[in-house]
């Protein structure tokens, strides 16, 4: 019966490359993305972080915008949170709870994946969400990259 | 009966703003807040002791796009028997930027802390409140501190302003069993209601958070033995003006609020007439590194020395006390977003009592 022979240093040498790959994968950096009518060509990291934690609902420029986040648990989630907004998830959490009880208002809606993200900024203008680079497509207008 | 009409002619506006559509339910959020504390002080008999603080349950949600709505439920303990109370209860529908509209249990929107920290210690930088803001069924409640109403919010302009307006239940007090002020969740024994507002500026560039408070509140008999009136007639006719102010810069922050109260006392209520009393804190807090805060508190309450309001025992009964003025020192370390160590070290100066001094270990946090 044929079987499949691997030797020792090529299982090795697999979980090495596949280690590296899943490691690549997991710090592919995150861009954040905007409509394509939106009156701006760069977003600084303090203004997507006070549009995230819902301290503002307005651009340096005083347009309004709305944001979409991606639900918890999503790898691109936790790395954008981390980069770019500076706190992990259990700390957005608490964050978010402190901010309900208070009245100060409600984390940002949730879109499933990458694609419905990129799909409901370029639908309307004022709207900016993030995805990670490979799933930001031609359409997307990249206003921030977070490498 | 102008009032009553005034009322309705309110209610039915708001029925018929309320008539919009809206259709997408979002996440239902749940959290509890909650705090275990250790306290010492130095009142005669008063030993030391490990103390459960409030659990605070809470749920909010968007029931729709544009319609909110949320509850606490409270338990906490003062004699040993837990004790359980729904603190807020409301639904608010956003209309606009400009308008929106709730109903329910709320903290009414007198000065900057009772609508930003609410119930919950993690929210503050002192295991206490300013006396001055104390919950009802208190010797040291002089205003309510929760209203069951109709509550309007929104932006003026885009510059910053903000206003909040509100009109509610009256507040009582049982003379006979000298309850001190209540909030009635379901009654209301007078034909008026509670009127109150508030103006602020706030934006995220400036580092100053002005803002000003009114309300126009009766205090009813709710005894049908009443000790100076009817049951359901005003014991005292109370105006209320109140300036806030928060301050952020850097490492420092200030939060200040005054307010200067009028009791009329009504007909058969003590040395009847109008009585003016003063109450401000100004808190001032310093961080020392992004885990380490140091806040100091001064607050002070004056009365007239004939205002019954104050003084008489089957009213807020501080004929022991007096005026009062308090210091409160404390240092917060927070260990994460959700967990915070808080010692506090509060003198209290009555005027006539003796002055005591309280240390307080606080744990606050809150699971989500």
């Amino acid at each position: 019966m044929p079987g499949i022979r691997v030797s020792k240093a090529g299982c090795v040498s697999g979980t090495l490359l596949s280690f590296v790959l899943l490691s690549a994968m997991a710090d592919a950096g995150v861009v954040v993305i905007g409509s394509p009518g939106l009156d701006v060509s760069t977003l600084s990291e303090k203004t997507v972080r006070n549009l995230y934690l819902g301290k503002t609902v307005q651009l340096d420029n005083g347009i309004r915008v709305e944001v979409i986040d991606l639900p918890s648990g999503n790898s691109v989630r936790d790395e954008f949170y981390e980069k770019v907004i500076g706190k992990d998830t259990t700390q957005v959490k608490a964050y978010w709870a402190k901010r309900i009880f208070t009245g100060k208002g409600s984390p940002p809606d949730t879109k499933l994946d990458e694609r419905s993200v990129v799909k409901w900024v370029n639908e309307a203008p004022g709207r900016i969400g993030y995805v990670s680079p490979d799933a930001a497509t031609d359409s997307a207008r990249v206003l921030l990259r977070a490498d | 009966m102008i009032k009553s009409r005034r009322t309705f002619g309110v209610m039915a506006a708001c029925a018929v703003a309320l008539m919009c559509g809206g259709n997408t339910a979002r996440a239902l959020d749940l959290g509890v807040f909650g705090d275990l504390s250790y306290i010492a002080s130095d009142v005669p008999d008063d030993e030391a002791n490990f103390r459960i603080g409030s659990l605070d349950f809470y749920a909010a949600q968007y029931i729709d796009d544009k319609t909110k709505a949320l509850f606490e439920l409270q338990f906490q303990t003062f004699s040993g028997d837990f004790e359980y109370e729904i603190q807020r209860y409301w639904i608010m529908r956003e209309f606009s930027e400009s308008f929106n509209l709730g109903m329910g249990r709320f903290h009414p929107p007198l000065g900057y802390w009772s609508r930003h920290f609410h119930h919950g210690i993690l929210m503050q930088d002192t295991v206490s409140r300013p006396f001055i803001l104390s919950f009802e069924g208190s010797v040291n409640a002089i205003m309510p501190m929760h209203m069951i109403g109709l509550l309007a919010e929104g932006a003026i302009g885009g510059a910053g302003l903000h206003y909040e307006a509100g009109i509610a239940n009256s507040n009582t007090i049982d003379t006979e069993a000298e309850s001190r002020l209540e909030v009635p969740n379901r009654d209301d024994l007078s034909a008026g209601k509670s009127v109150f507002g508030r103006l602020s500026y706030a934006r995220s560039d400036v580092p100053f958070m002005p803002g000003i408070s009114v309300m126009r509140n009766n205090v009813v008999e709710s005894s049908d033995n009443g000790l100076f009136v009817e049951r359901g007639e005003d014991l005292v006719q109370q105006s209320l003006i109140g300036f806030d102010l928060r301050y952020e810069y850097e490492k420092f922050c200030l939060l200040a609020e005054v307010y200067r109260l009028e009791n009329d006392l009504q007909p058969g209520v003590g040395d009847a007439g109008s009585h003016t009393a003063t109450a401000y804190f100004a808190q001032f807090g310093y961080n020392l590194t992004d885990q380490l805060k140091a806040t100091y508190r001064r607050e002070s309450m004056k009365f007239e020395d004939n205002d019954a309001y104050f003084m008489d025992p089957a009213l807020l009964g501080r004929d022991a006390l007096g005026t009062e003025t308090r210091d409160v020192f404390a240092l917060r370390y927070d260990f994460s977003e959700s967990n915070a160590l808080i010692l506090e070290v509060n003198r209290r100066e009555p005027e006539l009592a003796d002055s005591t001094t309280s240390t307080i270990l606080s744990w606050a946090f809150v699971m989500f």
